[in-house]
């Protein structure tokens, strides 16, 4: 187990993929708080303090997670969190809208665990803090 | 976390070997439990003419494999999906249980 890094807000609906998520991130140094649908996490992006970071997917039940993205990029203490969306389809257009629409980075499922790694280490940098803040 | 396939014919039942990442290791039990429930559940859906449900399903096989070092999975996941969107039939019975016997044969090397 690494340093502590803060929270990572999660939300994913294919269980096997939160799990795996989960293992490297908490490996990594995260507390992983996850949601499992888009409802379940509209409520805890009203309820929580702003994460380091949120790892989005992009196809969930009853909420999709470019409407998620906007609601975050709405909420003064979360606007600046990055956010990586997650997506098994490579749809350009769905892509873009997450850009367009305030996401820091996507990553393409499945995910691997270094390219993961590599990029929410990106987030860490001193580079990136300075820039964000 | 490559793919030792010890044969290029994914239909004549030898054993693949895949080298999945040691600290996955407690994951691999409900990974692979999951994905026979969701042959049996897409099988199901297929009988029903169920197309959303059977893409649904095999969304998730494709995003889920690959992530854990099972690319055939997410291979066998990406194909099933194509077909569901095509409500083509023939091919989901088809891939269904080659999948099915993919995870029966599938030897796991932790390294």
């Amino acid at each position: 187990m690494k340093q502590a890094k803060g929270t990572l807000f999660m939300v994913e609906d294919e269980d096997n993929t939160a799990a795996l998520i989960k293992l490297i991130m908490e490996q990594e140094g995260y507390q992983v708080i996850h949601a499992s649908d888009g409802r379940l996490a509209q409520s805890q992006i009203d309820a929580l303090p702003p994460p380091a970071l949120v790892l989005l997917d992009m196809g969930l039940p009853h909420v999709n997670g470019l409407t998620l993205l906007a609601q975050i990029k709405n909420r003064p203490t979360w606007a600046k969190v990055p956010v990586l969306m997650l997506t098994a389809n490579d749809d350009k257009t769905d892509i873009c809208k997450a850009i367009v629409g305030g996401a820091t980075e996507y990553i393409l499922k499945p995910i691997k665990k270094d390219e993961l790694l590599a990029r929410v280490r990106r987030f860490q940098s001193p580079d990136w803090k300075s820039r964000a803040s | 976390m490559e793919q030792n396939q010890t044969h290029g014919n994914s239909t004549d039942g030898m054993q693949e070997i895949v080298r999945v990442d040691a600290s996955f290791e407690p994951l691999i039990p409900k990974f692979m439990a999951n994905r026979k429930k969701e042959t049996v559940s897409m099988q199901q859906a297929l009988d029903a003419q169920d197309f959303e449900t059977v893409r649904t399903i095999s969304h998730g096989i494709k995003g889920a494999g690959g992530s854990y070092g099972f690319d055939r999975i997410t291979e066998f996941g990406a194909a099933i999906e194509r077909a569901a969107k095509a409500a083509d039939a023939e091919t989901i019975s088809r891939e269904i249980p080659l999948l099915a016997a993919y995870l029966d044969r599938v030897a796991i090397v932790y390294e």
